[in-house]
């Protein structure tokens, strides 16, 4: 095997965080390397920094033991490394073919014209090369997520780039895609391409990686033969910590607290979800599992009253209630945290604007705003859930992920709540930050908030929630109780139940 | 105090001072206490206008049909003052308040891209001022004019209690109330907002609807001013209005700004219609001067937002 890549020395940085500090690494020819870590770890990053989407602050490339300066995606093209990254990258109102060739539609020409049928022609090949079946007439905004990544991985993999970078490209796919893609990729190393693979679904890295990459807060900390490694040792590695410091101890209650405060009985939106049932107790962490894209976070919403209900009731302490909006769902004490913390603040505005924005009508008189109070009851929240900011003047976009979600938990916990739903409310946070954020929704349940949370993270699965749902195809279609389980068996249960085997 | 800070909260008064400094040194007339009142006086109706436009432009919207209601308004006025004075102040009023309810909901509940939606009512709204006074005209009562824009000692009260009122309450609303929090946090991000349990229908009514009040409050003080209603009366307006708000630091896209900075700038293009007036320079290079000015403005603003944004790149 003989050296295609090497990176020396690559460091970058942003405004408070060291995103990658002194990398050196050389990938070979006919290797799948897996780069793991913790979300902020440094992975998009390198991944970014391969592709010329961001420069290095300091460190050097070399492709084929030459010295390369990547400038851009298109220069990385012309070096052979070509990337489907974390985020869509499809132009919409496009067909799939177009898109597949995009740039270089100037190649099916007739008489001078673009000759569709030539496009559609040359895409099908493509396509079925890989045997993906999906037609290349369509428009990119018609396709399935699970599509969109295929379709991103077929115009990457068309230019037949000696290096191929997937970040995360699983987090979309169902089991058999995830199969059929993996055959794909294992053809490709044997060919003597050199794959990149990111994933955080560790049984993914041992199927098929040979070598894993460990990154921690921007370092490097292991280089592994994935043959030679143990699934537990990995798990440390990333985590640099053990679990029972990470995340903070279950109380079981005493039974009379333990009455049934939300109730969802038969609920479905189209297509998405099928007679939905589940109970919450008053003091309770539920988590839904299951494969990302199963309706989980479709189920919050729906809840939250931010997508329409096709039928199903919801009770709240056994009166039932209409929640069409996120205004009556207010109203009903329910607060809704997801996963995107761009999506939950007003970026350009100050963390105390921000934490108010929700409960404004709760410090009022006649519409006027009561600034002492506010102030008071802010700095109280923003003190109890120990957001670091040189102030509450300061603007939110400045702060770092972990703030801006403690931020996004204050402006709920004003509004005075009884329930919490929770989209992956820790993902995207480095190990200090989650842990806080765990320790932060097992305080809210002690005082009596019920709480459901979306999670896919299996370690999180397995320590944080009382009781877990794991649902498939819009359906619930096991539920486990955690206190005192057998955590490995546990796992293996939960893992068949999501992808539907036995 | 940090003087970059000042600057970013100021800057439009500071540059209305250099403006009427050298404006004073040019001209002597300048000086004169009269022309000082004539500013305040031509100020009220933009001032007026663009406190909605500014309210319409922080939630994230555009509404062009300011200038055509406030033209309806004139003519509406004239018609009906001859009967009862205060008839013929609360119909305009009500009117206003209608179309700018129409706009909203349209513009909110239907979703209309608010550019197209207060784009044809303006066309509507100048089409009903045409038909019912294609030329100017009308009767509007002295002492209705005597109220508004008497002098005593010099000073035209009125229009002055007018400005100094407008602006307070401006800035209250935004600032101190729910309603203003409301309209950064829609203007921000409209989704955001909702998700937060805000009711994004009701404000973005409420701000289309006070919009078109405001337009007609100022149609019935230029009626004061004209002594008659003209149906074409507004045809700067909308564009006046929205230069004022984004000279005065309101930024185009909403979520950010305030009222004072507008005010500033509605004295400012005020002014320069006065000075370039008493100069005696044709008063067509008063819409080259507000052209540059803004372009000028809005750039030094960016220069400072660019900088912001190399470092969180």
């Amino acid at each position: 095997m003989d050296e295609i890549l090497k990176v020396q020395n690559i460091s970058k940085s942003f405004p408070g965080v060291q995103a990658l500090s002194k990398v050196n690494n050389i990938f070979k020819r006919g290797e799948i390397c897996a780069l793991v870590g913790e979300n902020g770890a440094g992975k998009s990053t390198l991944v970014f920094i391969l592709m010329g989407v961001l420069r290095p602050d300091q460190g050097k490339i070399f492709i084929k033991e030459e010295e390369v300066n990547i400038t851009s995606i298109h220069k990385a093209k012309e070096y052979g490394i070509g990337a489907v990254f974390q985020d869509p990258n499809l132009i919409n109102y496009m067909s799939v073919a177009e898109n597949i060739y995009l740039g270089e539609q100037g190649r099916f020409k007739h008489h001078g014209i673009l000759s569709y049928s030539k496009i559609f022609r040359a895409a099908e090949k493509v396509l079925s090369d890989l045997q993906f079946n999906i037609d290349v007439r369509k428009f990119a905004i018609a396709l399935s997520p699970e599509e969109r990544k295929l379709i991103e991985f077929a115009k990457m993999i068309r230019c037949d780039p000696d290096i191929i970078i997937l970040d995360e490209i699983t987090a979309a796919l169902d089991y058999e895609s995830v199969n059929k893609l993996f055959k794909i990729i294992r053809n490709k190393r044997d060919e003597g391409k050199t794959i990149i693979f990111i994933s955080h679904r560790l049984k993914e890295v041992f199927d098929i990686a040979d070598t894993a990459l460990v990154l921690k807060e921007g370092n490097l900390v292991e280089k592994l033969k994935i043959k030679d490694v143990k699934e537990e040792d990995l798990i440390n590695l990333m985590m640099g910590r053990k679990i029972s410091e990470v995340f903070p101890p279950r109380v079981s209650f005493p039974k009379k607290v333990k009455e049934t405060a939300l109730s969802i009985k038969n609920l479905s939106v189209n297509g998405k979800l099928e007679k939905i049932n589940l109970d919450i107790a008053r003091g309770e962490i539920v988590a839904l599992a299951g494969l990302r894209g199963h309706g989980q976070s479709e189920l919050l919403k729906a809840i939250f009253g931010r997508i329409p209900k096709q039928s199903g009731k919801i009770y709240i302490n056994n009166r039932e209630v209409l929640i069409e909006s996120p205004v009556k769902a207010k109203k009903e004490k329910i607060a809704f945290i997801s996963n995107k913390r761009e999506n939950e603040l007003c970026f350009t505005h100050s963390i105390r604007r921000n934490i108010a924005l929700s409960s404004l009508d709760k410090r009022q008189k006649f519409g006027f705003i009561m600034q002492r109070k506010e102030q008071e009851e802010v700095n109280n929240i923003s003190l109890k859930m120990n957001i670091v900011a040189p102030s509450l003047a300061t603007e939110v976009s400045s702060l770092s992920g972990g703030n801006k979600q403690k931020v996004v938990f204050s402006k709920w916990l004003l509004t005075l709540p009884e329930f919490l739903l929770c989209d992956e409310p820790a993902e995207g946070l480095d190990m200090g930050a989650k842990s806080e954020v765990y320790h932060i929704l097992r305080k809210l349940a002690n005082e009596g908030k019920s709480i459901l949370l979306v999670l896919s993270d299996m370690i999180e699965i397995l320590n944080l929630p009382d009781r877990v749902f794991v649902l498939r195809e819009g359906k619930i279609v096991a539920e486990f109780n955690l206190l005192g389980a057998n955590k490995e068996i546990l796992e293996k249960k939960i893992l068949k139940a999501s992808i539907g085997v036995n | 105090m940090n003087l970059k800070k000042f600057l970013e909260e100021w800057y439009i008064y500071i540059l209305m001072l250099i403006i009427w400094i050298i404006a004073s040194i040019v001209t002597p007339y300048f000086r004169q206490m009269s022309v000082f009142m004539t500013i305040i006086v031509f100020s009220v109706p933009l001032a007026l206008v663009a406190l909605g436009q500014n309210l319409v432009i922080l939630s994230g919207r555009f509404d062009l049909s300011v200038g055509s209601i406030l033209a309806l308004t004139t003519v509406i006025a004239s018609v009906m003052m001859r009967n009862n004075l205060l008839i013929g102040i609360l119909f305009p009023l009500l009117i206003g308040i209608i179309i700018g309810f129409v706009n909203g909901i349209a513009i909110s509940k239907f979703r209309i891209d608010s550019f197209i939606m207060t784009f044809g009512m303006m066309a509507v709204c100048q089409g009903i001022g045409l038909l019912i006074r294609d030329y100017p005209g009308g009767f509007i009562p002295m002492e209705f004019i005597d109220f508004l824009l008497k002098e005593t000692k010099n000073i035209a009260w009125i229009p002055l209690i007018m400005l100094i009122i407008v602006l307070v309450v401006g800035e209250f609303l935004l600032k101190r109330t729910n309603f203003g929090r409301n309209i950064y946090a829609i203007g921000d991000d409209e989704i955001i907002a909702h998700r937060s349990g805000i009711n994004v229908i009701v404000i973005r009514t409420a701000v289309f609807t006070i919009s078109g009040f405001m337009s007609a409050l100022a149609g019935l003080f230029l009626c004061a001013i004209m002594a008659s209603g003209d149906a074409n009366v507004g045809a700067l307006y909308p564009l006046d209005s929205i230069t004022a708000v984004v000279m005065g630091g309101t930024v185009l896209s909403g979520g950010r700004g305030d009222y004072k900075g507008t005010m500033g700038a509605v004295l400012i293009l005020t002014s320069l219609a006065r000075i370039f007036n008493l100069i005696g320079v044709n008063i067509w290079f008063t819409y080259i001067a507000k052209g540059l000015l803004l372009v000028f403005i809005v750039t030094i603003r960016m220069l400072g937002v660019r900088e912001e944004r190399e470092v969180a790149l």
